[in-house]
């Protein structure tokens, strides 16, 4: 099973009830140094801070978007696919 | 050569590589020899810049233009930031006009100061100092960094807004919405973000920034007209204030 782990060295911030991911010294090499995400995408990433498998992603994402898991997949996976491509997410095999 | 300015109310000492670099700070120098310094480039900073610093070559200009982030460093343990536009008083208030490089800032000025020159009073043609004062107010003071041009101003004042500039085959000017404008102002924030005290702390001033003023686009073609639209809009925004108030 894979686990994802967010890019380290990457802050999420609120500003004026928006949300930017700001990568830092640590991770300016690997990701855009500012992105805009919406307001799901950062509740996908504070999941992310605390767990890291799918199941218990799209358990919690459940909960907290007050939605069923197979309405939530399609959004995990669109979010998994955006910020993998950019450089904000990781993922490796479980041992 | 070490020397300490004075920039946006604070004393900051900037250990100099190449003592010709005074010169670009000579309006705000209040010493000269200091033991000691706040801010120095960094032995990476040179790379970092290939298009100022050419070939890794540090000159007096590029070591000016590389000291603007690393100042900014500072700033914002002091809930200050160096900010990229142009800014003037009007009306007892301060007005930022910003964009990346090359859209029509000092453009925008020109037309300005020709059209109204006693109507606005120049703080910075550049690089311009934002600060989050302990009241909550938002200032904007002047800085070294004064750009090519070198359009040095003296006044300070409470910022009154912001127009972001846009280049674009027609006029037009609108307000934004915090969503359309909290990634376009950030983005002009001269920061580096090494930490993540950093980040936030400069998101502290553009929290402040978008729930206290007023952020217009200006999508425009860079003529006198363009201008004038500006003026309007910021007419009719104080107009609507006074009454408010």
């Amino acid at each position: 099973m894979k686990q994802y782990k967010l890019r380290p060295g990457v802050v999420l911030t609120e500003v004026c009830g928006e949300y930017l991911l700001i990568a830092t010294k640590e991770a300016k090499a690997f990701c855009p140094f500012v992105t805009q995400i919406n307001e799901q995408a950062a509740a996908f990433w504070r999941i992310l801070e605390k767990a890291n498998t799918a199941p218990k992603i799209l358990d919690q994402a459940a909960v907290v978007m007050g939605k069923e898991k197979k309405d939530v997949l399609v959004s995990w996976l669109a979010f998994l696919s955006k910020m993998s491509k950019a450089g904000y997410i990781l993922a490796e095999e479980a041992e | 050569m070490n020397i300490e300015i004075e920039l946006a109310g604070l004393r900051l000492r900037l250990g100099l590589q190449l003592p010709e670099t005074a010169r670009y700070f000579q309006n705000y120098i209040t010493a000269v020899g200091c033991p000691a310094y706040d801010v120095t480039l960094d032995p990476e900073d040179p790379g970092q810049y290939p298009l100022v610093c050419f070939d890794g070559v540090l000159t007096p200009h590029a070591e000016e233009y590389m000291l603007i982030a690393r100042a900014s460093q500072f700033l914002l343990r002091h809930r200050r930031v160096v900010i990229h536009g142009v800014s003037f008083l009007r009306h007892g208030k301060a007005w930022l006009i910003t964009a990346t490089s090359g859209t029509g800032k000092t453009t925008q000025l020109r037309h300005w100061q020709r059209l109204w020159p006693e109507e606005i009073e120049l703080i910075n043609g550049d690089k311009t100092v934002l600060q989050l004062r302990e009241d909550g107010r938002l200032w904007l003071h002047p800085s070294p960094w004064t750009g090519k041009e070198r359009d040095i101003g003296t006044a300070n004042g409470e910022l009154g807004g912001i127009v972001v500039l846009q280049q674009a085959d027609h006029n037009s000017i609108r307000r934004l919405t915090p969503r359309e404008s909290v990634l376009r102002v950030f983005q002009q924030f001269m920061i580096l973000g090494d930490t993540e005290e950093e980040v936030r702390a400069a998101c502290e001033i553009e929290d402040s920034v978008l729930h206290s003023v007023p952020v217009w686009l200006l999508e425009n073609l860079g003529d006198e007209t363009s201008a004038a639209l500006t003026r309007e809009c910021l007419d009719e925004y104080e107009a609507e204030n006074h009454e408010t108030v």
